[in-house]
């Protein structure tokens, strides 16, 4: 009774994990522009990729044809399972990173861009690198350097 | 439940040859990496399908991890563009 | 209950539906204006194609098979990491 109830729970995040991935897959190819392609790839990654491997861990505990191996198998899954989950934030976090401090692209109209009030200058940069060189006493490095690719 | 997994094995290696040609003709050095990325795990499922477990372990340490680490490593001290001929 | 045939099922539907999400992320990898965009493609490509691995691993009843996801998912994060090094900082440490 029990397994039956694992095997159903497991098969449906499965079905579900995979119609979360074509949406995904539809959204990354329709999006306009980069930011909002990261919105479908963030999907993608956990409802497609987290969820559906926790329930092939769920199916694996109580698949009887697989014998005595199953709970390797699942033991496998759920290593997947937490991997994925830390991994892909991380990931797609940098590559966002690159892609706005980097100027990578074209950036699309905001109505307001907080993070780029909060940048400082180009010439501010260069303004600070200039006061270090003439003091070399103090050797404090400039927060962020841009570098054009 | 076979014709399944050949149906995905012809459409896994047609879009690995279309990669590799991709990446064999583009000028960015960088894209030409990621694109030669892509191929890398296309091939890697290909090989999964074949049931050959040892040959993706080891395919892929060495083609997506290894090769572009390598190879960003070497465009970093070198050009990125390539020049015409 | 025939938990063989109802897995199989599953199986089936997750599979072609895999195979769609599949041909769609290398449509977008082709497409791709930018450098970036690849990227982003490679990562959503191989984080499915881990889990895609796992559920046909229960399938093909071998855990060798199975046990290749976690390269997969481990290596592909690598590939992020070094980008956005070699874009912010400019050179690469390995």
């Amino acid at each position: 009774m029990i397994s039956e109830i694992i095997f159903i729970t497991g098969s449906m995040a499965i079905l579900i994990g995979a119609i979360y991935d074509l949406i995904a897959a539809i959204g990354l190819l329709r999006f306009p522009d980069f930011y909002m392609r990261t919105h479908a790839a963030t999907v993608g990654t956990i409802g497609g990729a987290t969820l559906p491997v926790f329930g092939a861990g769920l199916v694996a505990l109580v698949y009887h044809p697989l014998g005595s191996q199953r709970f390797f198998m699942a033991g496998i899954a759920f290593t997947v399972g937490i991997l994925i989950l830390v991994i892909a934030p991380t990931g797609s976090h940098s590559i966002i990173s690159a892609v706005y401090f980097g100027r990578i692209g074209k950036k699309p109209k905001l109505i307001v861009d907080q993070l780029e009030e909060d940048l400082p200058k180009r010439s501010d940069v260069a303004e600070l690198v200039r006061e270090h060189e003439e003091l070399p006493a103090e050797e404090e490095e400039p927060k962020f350097t841009f570098r054009r690719v | 439940m076979q014709e399944l997994h050949l149906i995905i094995l012809a459409i896994v290696v047609s879009f690995g040859f279309v990669f590799s040609y991709l990446a064999m003709k583009e000028h960015d050095l960088l894209k030409a990496l990621a694109l030669s990325s892509v191929q890398s795990t296309f091939f890697a499922l290909g090989f999964y399908i074949l049931a050959a477990p040892d040959i993706v372990l080891a395919y892929l340490a060495i083609a997506v991890g290894a090769y572009t680490a390598l190879v960003i490593l070497a465009i970093s001290k070198t050009e990125r563009y390539e020049v015409g001929e | 209950m025939d938990i063989t045939g109802a897995f199989n099922a599953v199986l089936y539907f997750a599979a072609v539906i895999y195979t769609f999400a599949f041909v769609l992320y290398g449509v977008r990898a082709i497409r791709g204006p930018t450098t970036a965009d690849i990227i982003l493609a490679v990562d959503c490509l191989s984080f499915d194609m881990a889990a895609f691995m796992v559920i046909l691993g229960i399938y093909f009843k071998s855990i060798m098979l199975a046990s290749g996801a976690i390269i997969l998912a481990l290596w592909a994060f690598m590939l992020d990491i070094y980008y956005t090094k070699y874009v912010l900082y400019g050179e690469v440490e390995v």
